[in-house]
């Protein structure tokens, strides 16, 4: 029992007329569960059916991923230390990288739990479980077991394709018997997400979840941008840097390490940090319970509907400071800024950009991919090259276009303006060229820095300059992206019946997507091209705008 | 405080909020058994937010609120026994029928008779013939009248109602003013935020005015400033 205000201690001394005695024994949720199973029952072939498709899923994602990390490894092996890069540029050993990349990975993962709760309620269970004068341990403590199985399944999954990919050449540092060292590198990933969701789950119990989730971001994007210093600082010469140190005693290395002394370490770690937060799961309010509900429901609903950017949204909820904002960007930006309908479309949105937290988060680790890529042992390959680019750039315009999501979802604020639609459309095109043609002519400036150098500066020149007309292309990608159509379902059903749902699906993932890559192709182009034609420039121009009139395109209702 | 002499609520320099933004307040409150308060104001004033602050719904800004001195939010099964509250919060279990709701809160409550108490709910809220429906079948006004039913079918020293008004036919309204009454003069507190004037003048004698400042004053009054008189 709870009884001192922070919920913990011995039992007070109670006036004799407060029912007070020890929590009920009634079990809500078994009582529930019970109800809905006979009601149910006739579901049951369909659930069985729901985890065919799952696992299906899964399967099919995993091999997408598997010949994707499997044609990377491919292209680290064939390019040798520098490939593309000039030499003395890819000085960063390839084990370094593979940990600070990992290690962000790590980081990631534990935001994601942090946001998922991991402990969580739905709003009905909130309501007609948690108000009553049951223990809640029991549930709550059920319900983190499953969680964490779900967990250490993800950790097993995602080392997968890694594992496999490195046990033959060792661009992770990874050799001998691949089979024992696959399943030791699953069970120490696997195990390292349980711990990250033990942290999560006692970060959740002393009641500072969001602060938690705030700190693992600005974690990561601090981890990124040391790496991407140290390893600028290293290819400029230095032997080393204050973060030089960082990279080999990460925990990231351990599954790469391929023994079964690091899961072995791990489960001690997992038992303890299970003793210690199962007696304290009742602390946790039933508000923060709801919220963490509430954001683990969006996520699935947009998991199911493929909707990545409304995923996430969903770990983007939770409090603000304060809900009421009067900072410097609004007076930066005055009420008066300008006296046209896109003037007040463009200050509108230049507020919601900057108030979206993680914007510049991402803008800024989109650059130090790029960094660290060039600078990595080996990631001068053009395929590494290549990939890295689109990563960054598909990061940076959803980054950018946040503000004009937010228009999107809202399509009846555009109609308060007096703008007909597809100027309004235009408009919010604008600031995503603000963002990233600036955004491209840095990536650029790294490219041209890695390839050509203080050499060539004719090279590095244009290099910047398409990297700026490519950002043009992208503000298209990401507008097309935040503009994306609802999924037609009923097309998706009735292809099903052919065997061929998956043609809309994909494609409404995809939205956008497609538009930010052909806006890079000139890029990648003048990667693999040296020295770089001027042409290149006027194509680059010619893709950009294009892309960004594609992006900005309405079409008329029929 | 020890519990044993403590008020059933208080608060000390409440002030509620979100994060570091004051809502409304500072407030001083002695609330023990038998009391009821009316809260009013117009809309946005923080009546929601305050009530949410008083019961340990949402953090305060700064200042305290607790149940018996010494519990300030709902992790205490103690303070889940001693207070029931109704928010406008819709939410079901869509496998449940309505009796089946009710029913999972008398069997956690362990209230005497549970079956008895349900069948006088059904009847009281008129969802007896609703009774076997799952919530996706009920209207706007069946779902408020079962959160309703859920509120007041079980034990509680402290009802807590959030506009319980809303949705609800004039009938049901004014039975519920009597009923709330009748439980204040047999010994139970009631917190009540609400925008109808009769409802406020039937249950509760005094109010508290959450506008510029926070003001206790008379049912009267309180009425007055929601329009009402």
């Amino acid at each position: 029992m709870n009884a001192s205000p922070a919920g913990s201690g011995g039992s007070p001394a109670l006036p004799a007329w407060v029912p007070a005695g020890p929590p009920t024994r009634f079990d809500p949720s078994a009582t529930t569960r019970r109800l809905r199973r006979d009601r149910r029952r006739a579901e049951r072939f369909e659930r069985w059916g729901d985890i065919y498709v799952g696992v299906l899923g899964v399967g099919i994602l995993l091999a997408y991923v598997l010949g994707l990390v499997q044609f990377l490894a491919q292209g680290l092996r064939d390019s040798g230390a520098a490939g593309l890069v000039r030499p003395g540029v890819a000085v960063v050993p390839a084990t370094d990288a593979g940990s600070a990349l990992l290690a962000i990975a790590l980081l990631g993962v534990a935001g994601l739990l942090t946001g998922l709760g991991p402990v969580a309620v739905d709003r009905a269970q909130g309501l007609w479980w948690f108000s009553l004068p049951v223990d809640r341990g029991p549930m709550l403590s059920r319900q983190l077991r499953i969680r964490l199985v779900w967990v250490f399944a993800g950790g097993v999954v995602a080392w997968l394709p890694l594992g496999l990919s490195a046990g033959t050449a060792g661009p992770f540092g990874y050799s001998g018997p691949p089979m024992a060292e696959l399943v030791a590198g699953c069970a120490t990933l696997g195990l390292e997400f349980v711990v990250f969701g033990l942290v999560a789950a006692a970060a959740q119990t002393a009641r500072i979840r969001h602060g938690f989730a705030r700190a693992l971001m600005v974690a990561g994007v601090l981890l990124a941008l040391a790496y991407a210093i140290d390893a600028v600082s290293r290819a400029a010469g230095a032997a080393r840097s204050p973060f030089s140190g960082l990279w080999p005693v990460l925990p990231s290395v351990w599954p790469a390490a391929g023994t079964w002394l690091a899961p072995a370490a791990l489960v001690p770690v997992v038992v303890a940090g299970w003793l210690l937060v199962r007696p304290r799961l009742d602390r946790i309010r039933t508000s923060d319970l709801l919220d963490a509900g509430g954001i683990s429901g969006q996520a699935g609903n947009s998991i199911a509907l493929l909707d990545v950017r409304s995923l996430a949204r969903s770990f983007s909820r939770g409090p603000r400071r304060t809900s009421h904002v009067r900072d410097a960007w609004a007076r930066l930006l005055p009420a008066r800024f300008g006296a046209s309908p896109v003037a007040a479309l463009l200050r509108a949105e230049a507020l919601v950009l900057l108030r979206t937290g993680n914007v510049w988060a991402r803008l800024l680790v989109s650059l130090a991919l790029l960094a660290g890529t060039v600078t990595a042992h080996g990631g001068g390959s053009a395929v590494v090259l290549c990939v890295a680019t689109a990563l960054a750039g598909i990061l940076a315009a959803q980054a950018a276009g946040a503000a004009a999501s937010e228009a999107a979802r809202v399509p009846g604020l555009d109609a308060l303006l007096p703008l007909d639609s597809r100027t309004a459309r235009r408009a919010h095109g604008l600031l995503p060229v603000v963002v990233l043609a600036p955004w491209g002519a840095l990536a650029g400036t790294i490219m041209g820095w890695g390839l050509a150098g203080p050499g060539a500066p004719g090279d590095w020149t244009l290099l910047v300059a398409i990297g700026a007309l490519c950002g043009i292309g992208l503000a298209g990608g990401s507008l097309r992206m935040a503009y994306r159509p609802e999924l037609d379902w009923e097309t998706v059903l009735q292809r099903q019946v052919l065997g061929k749902a998956g043609g809309p699906l994909i494609g409404h993932a995809v939205h956008g997507m497609e538009l930010m890559l052909i806006a890079l192709v000139p890029l990648g182009v003048a990667l693999l091209l040296a020295p770089v034609p001027a042409v290149l420039l006027a194509v680059a121009a010619g893709v950009g705008v294009a892309g960004w009139f594609a992006g900005t395109y309405r079409p008329q209702p029929l | 405080m020890d519990p044993q002499d403590a008020p059933l609520l208080t608060a000390r320099d409440l002030v509620a909020g979100y994060g570091d933004f004051e809502v409304c307040g500072p407030l001083d409150l002695v609330f023990d058994r038998g009391d009821a308060l009316g809260i009013v104001g117009l809309n946005a004033a923080g009546k929601s937010t305050l009530l949410r602050t008083l019961i340990g719904r949402q953090p305060p800004v700064s200042g305290r609120a607790a149940v018996l001195g010494v519990f300030t939010d709902d992790t205490s099964h103690v303070h889940r026994r001693l207070v029931s509250a109704v928010f406008d919060e819709d939410a079901f279990f869509d496998s449940l029928t309505v009796e089946e709701h009710l029913q999972l809160i008398v069997s956690g409550h362990g209230v005497p008779d549970g079956q008895e108490a349900v069948e006088r709910e059904l009847e009281f809220f008129e969802l007896a013939a609703a009774r076997d429906a799952l919530p996706d079948a009920l209207s706007s006004g069946q779902r408020r009248r079962l959160l309703l039913a859920a509120g007041l079918i079980r034990p509680a020293e402290l009802l807590v109602l959030d506009e319980p008004e809303q949705r609800l036919d004039p009938p049901i309204r004014a039975q519920l003013a009597v009923r709330l009454r009748a439980r204040i003069e047999n010994g139970g507190a009631v917190l009540l935020v609400t925008h109808d004037a009769v409802l406020l003048t039937t249950v509760v004698d005094r109010c508290l005015i959450v506008g510029d400042g926070l003001r206790f004053a008379s049912a009267g009054e309180g009425a007055a400033a929601i329009g009402g008189a």
